[in-house]
């Protein structure tokens, strides 16, 4: 494996870093986040321009072909700026598998319109009360003449309040299953209920109350379903990884950088060496996560079970990472730290919301556990 | 009324245990030679073991009637901690301990335990439901108290055969593996659970010794040691290390002695504050004992300074106390307290 | 060493959990704003009422004057009763009014003492500058002595609840010429006077009650000077002395009670599986013991730091050692609250209570008071005796 990346990735890094490094300041940040939307539809729209909304696609449907490195490259820069537009549920989660159902109708034309930037979709799959499993949907989907109906509840969706689209999974009726649809978020007798996370992100509860859907509509089902979302999902989750890495990376410089400026007892604090230690510490940290990173991307295009193992060691890695530094960010800048007037304080929450998206460590350090055969060691004893 | 503080006459034992440990069993006697080998007489001698009966230590918490100082099981636990501070033999709490259940019992044994004529070591099961146990320091005892399931029982040495020595990580005091026979009966058994409350108070009680004493060596240690052109202590992570196990030790005395105290007063939560005690009091020791070898640098890694004995002492209080599952079992029930 | 209760205690005891089983109020307390002051000052007021106000002060200033027992069983029932802690009350009738109590005159204790007791007003702390934080002495806000008033100039920061007070402790520099914590003055300052401009510091958690406070020409008369001009610093150290000290009993004992809940949780709430209870798991169930052993531990601290207060009027250094556990333990229990809740702790909660904002509020207890670097420090070196200095 080459840890190295090649001219074109350092391409897309450079030029990542500076749009946001151009665009995406502290108080514009801010402000974004106090609008209505939440996020920025004119970067939105250059993101399009940039090609980023078609990185990882098949160049057949006018994507630009690549590895999953470039999406953990682009993320990264995302993470250190924390952008806030809804680029993961559209680009990644939903991109995945409208990639992969292009033979559907539906799905071709509007992995299409998302690539452009005139779409943007949210993944539907969490119910009330689940804890991150999402392999049995209590939504159920009936047939209803050439179509379906649709009827259940989903909560938490990411990102749902930019969505036009959504992909929502359901139970085909009677069967035992797993199924995805396309859903037009303006359908009759779809309704949701928005609200900021702790991050300021966007989400939604969303009630399907009789939804009618297309045939065209059904992306995936059976086996092929559960295995693409499970796909989908490890790769959000890793993306998010990479996202995260970038926040540590950021705030981390940040808090060095406070160190070496902040005078108290007529020194830089930097020079006391209970808080050059602690920084040390955040340092290490940060480079397991990359370490772990590196992993978990070389896994991605493998057996689902060994794939599926290194996202979670990843994400268990980088939640305790995150922890330290994000925490120990906020000591070492004092009190500064508790205001939104100041970046740390949106690290932290950042890697707060991060460390519970897409599963926390506890269900990763399982689900881990279960892959690696670990559980049926103890069975066996 | 709330005093978690020694009175005078508290301070008055405190001294006199500290104060004849100091010169008959101090922490130097664990060094090794100029030949590189430690001495062979660490433990405690039979002249030693009477004189200590006739300072009273065995009687402190047994009622005056009986032949004891009338006091409760917090001045047994201030000899214990001072125990655990020099490293001295788990014996003497052993025999503590067996002279309240002979009191208890109304046996005949008591005036020997009393007297320093019999001499108590414990007994450690290996793990549930084996007949294999640890005798800690047993060279030379007339008795083994076995605490099981918070449960005390004394057994004559008798009662276990099959003895054979072991290398002990605390070489500190001897370790020996032995089954006890089929059969065999105890002397003496309690009915309830008082005597093993008071066992594993003593326990905590002498871990938290280990934690002051690791804090204490490392503090002087900083002190004095110099690198850079100053006294190690002035660098703030080995400031800072300190002030964190000053933390552990003052968490530890508090929650050992309100046990203690809870356990005395027979209070509701007794059983609940005596867990939570065993828990704190074991993560102090061994916490403090690491952090006392990182503090001592290189040579913290050689023998020849104390900080490794406080290390394995941790370690064999930790693991004597053989009530793990009731620890959890008490700390996860309903009877959390507030007030 | 002693640990009994005598039939008055007893007798006090079941008088308090009937009082507050009574009047403890029945709505959730607001987060922020005027809300807030409202509902603290008639909580107080309602205290006073019931003769129960000022536990802890002396009889002669309106107080009860209660032994420093009797003060932790009614923190203790408090809590039992889930009893409003802390808020926008908590300077007045902990460090301010203790200090004025300790250092004022006797104008101002009669002018102050009783309106804090009664609940008609709020107080807060002016002592903290941008650049001087934990290196409090090196403080600039200046003021000048004209004919009979001092003038103020400059600007303080991280005053909780400013924008609600009536009153400021107030450190400030009189002699600009002096070095460090020479020269400075602890005066009492009207929050309403003119020139005082407060700006609301929005939080990591939303709940928006830090403040800056400007002070533009605000002109305090000298008679609010609390102890000698130019004798500030000492006077300080008394209001930090009460600040590290005692008035933290309270939030130790609301963090078992908090515990409590989450133990509660634990068994209410699905785990990591998503099939069992939350204690089933036995990660969680090991976090669980470990900080119900911590928790009881931090009691049983409370108790040993009223053992010393019985014994020396004047906190000692060993305070800092409680201060520091609480802080870095109740950071500890929040971050489980927030592991236990899982995907539902994205969430945030407008009302009181909310694990999430609790949760990010407490980030400030290792930072406010002294931060949990500091406090090691003063371990260290006032404590343990370890050499100044170095690095």
């Amino acid at each position: 494996m080459d840890f190295n990346l090649t001219d074109e990735q350092q391409m897309l890094r450079d030029g990542a870093r500076r749009f946001f490094r151009e665009h995406y300041g502290f108080e514009q940040r801010r402000a974004l986040l106090a609008s209505e939307s939440g996020f920025s539809a004119e970067c939105w729209a250059r993101y399009a321009e940039l090609g980023w909304l078609a990185l990882g696609q098949p160049e057949e449907s006018g994507g630009w072909a690549c590895s999953f490195v470039e999406t953990a490259i682009l993320l990264e820069e995302f993470g250190r700026a924390l952008a806030l537009e809804p680029y993961l549920s559209s680009a990644v989660l939903c991109g995945h598998i409208l990639g992969r159902c292009s033979d559907a109708r539906a799905g071709g034309a509007a992995l299409q319109e998302m690539m452009k930037g005139r779409t943007r979709l949210a993944l539907a799959h969490e119910e009330p009360g689940d804890r991150y499993d999402a392999d049995f949907p209590g939504l159920v989907a009936t047939r209803r003449g050439d179509g379906f109906l649709l009827q259940g509840t989903k909560s938490c969706v990411l990102d749902a309040p930019a969505a036009d689209r959504l992909i929502v999974s359901a139970q085909p009726g009677g069967e035992n299953g797993l199924a995805l649809f396309l859903v037009d978020a303006a359908t009759p007798g779809l309704r949701m209920n928005a609200y900021p996370l702790v991050d300021g992100t966007r989400a939604a509860d969303i009630v399907l109350d009789g939804v009618r859907v297309p045939a065209a509509c059904l992306l995936a089902g059976g086996a092929a379903a559960r295995d693409l979302l499970h796909e989908a999902l490890d790769r959000a989750t890793l993306a998010r990884v990479a996202m995260a890495l970038g926040a540590m990376e950021s705030v981390l410089q940040l808090t060095a950088d406070y160190l070496k400026t902040r005078v108290q007892f007529g020194q830089p604090i930097g020079r006391f060496q209970a808080l050059q230690h602690r920084l040390a510490e955040m340092f290490v940290e940060v480079q397991e996560t990359r370490s772990i990173l590196c992993c978990g991307l070389a896994q991605m295009g493998g057996p689902a079970a060994q794939r599926s193992a290194m996202v979670s060691a990843a994400k268990v890695v980088a939640v305790n990472a995150a922890r330290i530094v994000g925490g120990q960010a906020i000591q070492l800048h004092g009190s500064i730290a508790m205001t939104a007037e100041y970046a740390a304080g949106h690290y932290y929450e950042h890697l707060l919301a991060f460390e519970k998206i897409h599963g926390d460590a506890d269900w990763h350090l399982d689900r881990f556990a279960r892959l690696r055969g670990t559980h049926a060691a103890v069975v066996h004893a | 009324m709330i005093d978690l503080l020694p009175s005078e006459v508290e301070q008055q034992i405190i001294d006199g245990v500290a104060g004849f440990l100091a010169e008959e069993l101090p922490l130097a006697r664990l060094r090794p030679g100029p030949d590189g080998e430690r001495s062979a007489d660490i433990g405690i001698s039979a002249e030693q073991w009477h004189e200590i009966a006739g300072l009273g230590w065995f009687g402190l918490g047994i009622p005056e009637e009986r032949g004891g100082a009338g006091f409760t099981v917090v001045a047994e636990m201030l000899v214990v901690r001072e125990v655990g501070r020099y490293a001295v033999s788990p014996s003497i709490s052993a025999t503590i301990a067996a002279a309240c259940l002979a009191a208890r019992a109304d046996s005949e044994l008591l005036a020997g335990l009393l007297a320093g004529e019999r001499r108590v070591a414990f007994a450690s099961r290996l793990c549930a439901g084996s007949d294999e146990y640890h005798l800690v320091d047993a060279r030379g005892a007339d008795h083994l108290l076995v605490v099981d399931g918070m449960q005390a029982q004394l057994y004559g040495a008798a009662a276990f055969g099959e003895v054979r020595p072991v290398i002990s990580l605390d070489d500190a005091v001897t370790l020996e593996r032995a089954r006890l026979t089929a059969g065999a009966r105890p002397l003496l058994q309690e009915a309830d659970s008082d005597i093993g409350h008071r066992a594993s108070l003593h326990n905590s009680a002498q871990l938290l010794g280990v934690a002051e004493g690791a804090l204490t060596l490392s503090v002087e240690y900083a002190k004095v040691r110099e690198q850079f052109g100053q006294a190690i202590g002035s660098f703030q992570t080995i400031k800072h290390r300190c002030a964190d196990m000053a933390v552990m030790a003052e968490a530890a005395y508090a929650q050992a002695f309100f046990a203690g105290l809870s356990q005395a007063g027979g209070q509701r939560d007794a059983a609940y504050q005596i867990a939570a005690a065993k828990v704190i009091c074991a993560e102090a020791a061994l916490a403090n004992a690491r952090s006392g070898i990182q503090i001592h640098g290189g040579i913290g890694f050689t023998a020849e300074c104390d900080a490794h004995v406080f290390l394995k002492r941790a370690h064999l209080l930790g693991q004597m106390g053989g009530e793990r599952r009731w620890v959890r079992e008490t700390l996860l029930s309903k009877t959390g307290v507030v007030a | 060493m002693q640990l009994s209760c005598t039939p008055e205690e007893t007798q006090f005891r079941e008088e308090v959990r009937a009082w507050l089983r009574a009047n403890v109020p029945r709505s959730k307390r607001p987060r922020t704003g005027l809300a807030l002051r409202d509902y603290d000052l008639a909580w107080q007021r309602c205290q006073y009422e019931g003769g129960w106000a000022g536990i802890s002060w002396p009889r002669e200033y309106g107080g009860r004057g209660l032994s420093l027992t009797q003060q932790v069983i009614w923190y203790e029932e408090c809590a039992a009763a889930h009893a409003p802690v802390g808020g926008s009350t908590f300077v007045g009738l902990s460090h301010a009014g203790p200090t004025l109590i300790v250092r004022g005159t006797e104008e101002q204790k009669r002018f102050h003492l009783p309106k804090i007791l009664q609940g008609e007003a709020v107080w807060c702390q002016g002592f903290s500058e941008p650049n001087a934080g934990s290196d409090l002495a090196s403080l600039k806000t200046r003021a000048h002595v004209e004919g009979e008033h001092l003038v103020v100039n400059g600007s303080k920061i991280w005053t909780s609840y400013a924008a609600l007070a009536d009153w400021q402790e107030l450190l400030v520099r009189t002699d600009p010429g002096a070095q460090r914590h020479r020269g400075l003055t602890w005066v009492i300052c009207d929050m309403h006077a003119p020139g005082i401009t407060i700006r609301r510091i929005p939080t990591l958690s939303g709940t928006g009650n830090l403040c800056q406070v400007f002070y533009d020409e605000v002109r305090l008369p000298l008679a609010n000077v609390v102890g000698e001009v130019n004798g500030g610093w000492d006077v300080s150290m008394t209001t930090l002395g009460f600040e590290r000290g005692t008035a933290f009993i309270a939030h130790q004992i609301h963090l078992a009670a908090m515990l409590e809940k989450l133990y509660v949780m634990a068994h209410d709430l699905r785990g990591p599986d998503g099939r069992l209870p939350a204690i089933e798991d036995g990660a969680v169930a090991d976090q669980l013991l470990k900080l119900r052993a911590e928790v009881a531990a931090l009691r049983a601290m409370t108790y040993l730091s009223v053992s010393r207060g019985a014994r020396q009027v004047v906190p000692g250094p060993e305070g800092n050692i409680i201060a520091l556990c609480y802080a870095e333990l109740s950071k500890r229990v929040y971050a489980f609250a927030v592991e236990l809740l899982g995907n539902e702790a994205l969430e945030m909660h407008d009302e009181n209570p909310d694990w999430l904002t609790d949760y990010l509020d407490a980030f400030k207890n290792t930072i406010a008071g002294g931060t949990s670097e500091i406090r090691r420090n003063v371990i260290g070196e006032r404590l343990l005796g370890l050499p100044r200095g170095g690095r």
